[in-house]
């Protein structure tokens, strides 16, 4: 008898919840509001994901004074016992790969702006999509990470908790705490005078351009935040399941954080949320059921993936906006509008209703 | 130095590149959809090829056919299923690009589960397989073998080439697809049913695409994951034509096909590259071609100037 | 020939034109003037089934053509040159004429005769793609265009915008020679002497009504409506 553990599950949703919902939250911030279709996600994931392990095992394998290669069986095995030793550098190792991770994913962003910034969304979504692809093939057959066989031994930062129970929730809390620190800036992010910009570019670049706004340098800042963004999603998930290898990032997981946002509604923060969830959901859920009954004819992974492709073409054809549609900025002349206008709306209904009832009154009548 | 059977495979690769990149085009230019469906018609097309010839081997001039007809069907069923939908709604081409790559999500896995099912249910190895046709015509010339297969893929791109040529430039409906490529609302008002001419597009695309997957596994072998092995190269050429002209399509296929065999060997002689990193000339030669070429016409890009660019070269 | 009763129609859900009743019959030439964004190109295209129609009945020949396709529209013999990008720039001359012809299944090779009569000037150039002609000989290719359908009815969207007063007059003289050939013309029109001079009838569309109609000779010689719509 399998006893199905819901606490263990909820943890392990939540985690994939908070890296998912970072993730397409940073692909809302280049679609939905700047409208870069951005179809290598995956590829500023596996940075971060990379950068985060290979700066983390190389600062405790060195402080250590061992020099064994990252991907070796040794370097495996020391991480096993020097990750639970000294909790203090667990934690700061931790935060410094969060910050380079974001850095670099960030920075490869930025620079992917250069080519592609002349060229329309479609030839813009190849060149990036083929990105992602290359640099998983790249990563592939590169030695000093492990080629095919990635990394192994990523020290997690609690891992000097004895408790795995109290361990995951402190990991799965911080995950938390860390996306709700990204919403809340993206949040002011889109609605600060850059989001509006971001906006006014989406709806028409060469307005946003004869309006002075310099659509380049906005077009890089949000690659940059938006890839960095997806840094920060690959470290945390690297140190959550401590090991990674090239096929974690196939072009497929884009598709995935393209499907949250399409289903949670296009430029929303809160929509890309709540797809996130959505999603992370049924995922985990397909992932028990492999668990609960294992050899199906038909691989339940493979219904989940179709399941996939069809909320992306079904929500386009029948609920474009997604869940939760696109609202209005809120810019400080609104704040000032709508409380007046929201107040002569009431008023001009308060004066109408006497009319209305005659009127209803009438046509009852005849 | 390269050997001659790099060129040899330059030709044969080319080709195949050729046939599916070529319909990455004309669908794009004509329906303004950039059709990520057309990574899986090549998967289609390798494993049509694979069942027709599951039980006995079949002549190849019978699976042509049948393969350029079910890419085609499909490709069409698509454009019913979604793309005329949201083409009614007046969906941006962003939006289709999107609702193409939900298209080809789905068909993939798909395609995975049924060949899995068919892998357990009948016994045979479908995520491996290789398509059993009767290619005749082998020459061996000075201990060199030059396979039917070779051949069938330089007869079939040469053959799509005219008849792309033709259709395009003498009949009637090609005018009228490219009179939607041109102006769509012209020519429906024209008298062109808008409808009419996207099935056409979907169905020659679809097949051409199909055939050079069937071509594909001949060459290589037919896996689920055929097309998207694929796709760097088969964007890469499209890219190179601006996703507008056929001739230079042709050119980026071919030149791609070079980068990938003559270019890499000459490398690996010289200077020990891996072979493996082959899909990195692809994205390069797309890369320079974005920065030195972009294709401004197609998709809507703004012909910035680049500040760093120019100072550089003041000097 | 053609009927509009208590037409409304508009894009999506904003109404542009609110209750046209319109009629044109066989061998007339009738101009449809008014100033910018009166309704007037939204008129041809409700005829056309671009616009959504809203309330209202069209009926060409008897028969109702609401609802039809545009392609449809065409094959029953009606012509349109709308207002903008009205060739196929990347096409040649020549293809943009055949494009024309495209529903007809019989010869076209006589009725290219007529049109290179009638339009000398794109004769020369029939193997120029469309995009590198001047604005007058794109209007020429526009109009021969929508000829080559061989409609009974054509409409035509100021096919004198941006052209020289002596094109355009030019053009008007054509259009005179297309009704000599039996064809009845709906001409929208911004100038006002350069429309009454040649059509029969004409009506004023001002904000999605028509608030004038009558022949050309009485608003020609009324002359007042000119000044308090065109200020002139
Ligand atoms: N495609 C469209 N979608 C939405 N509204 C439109 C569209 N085309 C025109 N309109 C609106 O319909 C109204 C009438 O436009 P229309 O083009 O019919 O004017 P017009 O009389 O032809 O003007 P002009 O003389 O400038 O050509 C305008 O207010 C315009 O804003
Ligand atoms: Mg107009």
């Amino acid at each position: 008898m399998i006893t199905f553990d819901v606490i263990g599950f909820l943890l392990s949703w939540f985690t994939f919840f908070s890296i998912y919902a970072i993730l397409s939250m940073s692909l809302n911030l280049e679609v939905g509001y700047a409208g870069m279709a951005n179809f290598g996600k995956v590829a500023f994931y596996g940075i971060g994901a990379y950068v985060s392990a290979y700066v983390s095992m190389s600062i405790f394998l060195s402080l250590a004074g061992l020099n064994y290669p990252l991907y070796s069986l040794e370097a495996t095995m020391a991480m096993v016992k020097l990750a639970s030793q000294n909790p203090m550098l667990n934690v700061s190792v931790f935060i410094l790969t969060l910050i380079l991770a974001f850095l670099i994913a960030g920075a490869i962003g930025y620079v992917i702006m250069y080519p592609t910034l002349r060229v329309g969304p479609a030839f813009f979504g190849i060149t990036v999509l083929s990105f992602g692809e290359l640099l998983r093939i790249f990563l592939r057959h590169y030695e000093p990470t492990g080629a095919t066989y990635g990394l192994t031994g990523i020290p997690h930062p609690f891992a000097w908790i004895e408790d795995v129970f109290v361990k995951n929730l402190l990991f799965t809390s911080v995950t938390l705490i860390i996306l709700i620190l990204l919403f809340l800036y993206a949040q002011r992010l889109v609605n600060s005078p850059l989001g509006r910009t971001m906006l006014a570019i989406r709806e028409d670049e060469i307005a946003a351009l004869c309006m002075g706004k310099d659509v380049p340098k906005v077009k890089g800042k949000v690659l940059f935040i938006g890839s960095g963004m997806a840094g920060i999603a690959g470290c945390i998930l690297a140190y959550y399941i401590g090991s990674i290898n090239p096929n974690i990032f196939v072009p497929t997981v884009t598709f995935d954080v393209w499907a949250m946002m399409i289903l949670g509604g296009i430029g929303n923060n809160k929509g890309a949320i709540v797809g996130a969830g959505i999603i992370t959901l049924v995922d985990r859920a397909t992932a028990a059921i492999n668990f609960v009954f294992p050899g199906l004819i038909i691989d339940p992974n493979f219904i989940r993936w179709m399941i996939i492709g069809l909320i992306i073409i079904l929500v386009l054809l029948f609920k474009p906006a997604g869940l939760i549609p696109q609202t209005y900025t809120w810019t400080p002349a609104w704040k000032i509008v709508k409380p007046l206008e929201e107040k002569a709306k009431r008023r001009r209904e308060k004066l109408l209703s006497p009319f209305k009832k005659i009127s209803k009154w009438f046509l009852m009548g005849g | 130095m390269p050997t001659i059977t790099e060129f040899i495979n330059t030709f044969w690769v080319g080709s195949i590149y050729f046939l599916s990149a070529v319909g990455l085009t004309i669908s794009y230019r004509v329906t303004r959809v950039l059709n990520f469906a057309h990574i899986n018609l090549m998967t289609i097309g390798a494993y049509t090829a694979v069942l027709l010839s599951l039980s006995s081997p079949v002549h190849v001039a019978f699976a042509i056919p049948v393969v350029f007809l079910v890419g085609g069907i499909f490709m069409m069923a698509v454009h019913f299923a979604v793309y005329s939908r949201l083409m009614e709604l007046k969906a941006t081409p962003l939006v289709l690009m999107i609702s193409s790559m939900g298209v080809w999500i789905f068909v993939k896995f798909f395609l995975y589960g049924l060949l899995g099912y068919l892998q357990k249910a009948w016994k045979v190895e479908m995520y491996l397989a290789k398509p059993r046709l009767i290619v005749g015509g082998e020459i061996k010339v000075e201990g060199l073998t030059l396979s039917g297969d070779l051949f069938t893929a330089l007869a079939l791109a040469t053959l799509a080439a005219i008849f792309l040529y033709v259709f395009f430039s003498r009949t009637k409906t090609g005018k009228a697809l490219r009179a939607v490529a041109d102006n769509p609302d012209l020519a429906e008002i024209s008298g062109i049913s808008h409808s009419r001419v996207m099935y056409i597009t979907w169905f020659i695309a679809g097949g051409l695409a199909s055939l050079s997957g069937m071509m594909w596994a001949l060459f290589a072998h037919a896996t689920p994951e055929l097309g998207d092995t694929l796709i760097l190269q088969l964007f890469a050429a499209s890219v190179i034509g601006g996703l507008y002209s056929v001739p230079l399509t042709t050119v980026g296929a071919y030149t791609i096909a070079a980068a990938e065999n003559i270019v890499i060997a000459t490398l690996h002689e010289t200077i020990g590259l891996e072979v493996s990193y082959r899909p990195f000339f692809a994205f390069f030669i797309l890369l320079v071609v974005i920065l030195v070429r972009p294709p401004l016409g197609a998709g809507g890009g703004l012909p910035y100037r680049f500040k760093v660019l120019r100072r550089l070269m003041r000097r | 020939m053609l009927k509009l009763g208590n037409v409304f129609s508009g894009y999506g859900k904003m109404e542009v034109l609110h209750g046209i009743d319109l009629e044109v019959e066989k061998g007339e030439i009738v101009s449809v003037l008014g100033p910018n964004g009166a309704g007037k190109s939204t008129l041809l295209n409700t005829i056309f089934g671009i616009a959504n129609i809203l309330r209202g009945s069209i009926t060409f020949n008897g028969r109702s053509i609401v609802g039809l396709k545009p392609n449809q529209i065409t094959r029953i013999g009606i012509g349109y040159t709308p207002q903008i990008s009205n060739v196929f720039p990347s096409m040649t001359v020549l293809e943009n004429l055949e494009i024309g012809a495209y529903h007809r299944r019989d010869d076209i090779r006589g009725d290219l005769e007529e049109v290179f009569q009638l339009f000398p000037e794109i004769e020369r150039r029939k193997h120029n793609l469309a995009k590198t002609l001047s604005g007058g000989e794109r209007q020429m290719l526009a109009v021969a265009r929508a000829l080559m359908a061989k409609p009974k009815l054509l409409l035509l969207d100021e096919p004198t915008a941006g052209l020289a007063p002596k094109a355009a007059s030019l053009l008007m003289k054509k259009i005179l020679e297309i009704r000599e050939r039996g064809i009845t013309v709906l001409l929208v029109e911004q100038n006002v002497k350069r429309a009454l001079d040649v059509s029969d009838r004409a009506y004023v569309l001002v904000g999605g009504r028509i608030v004038h109609s009558g022949s050309s000779e009485e608003l020609k010689k009324e002359g007042r409506f000119e000044r308090f719509f065109f200020g002139r």
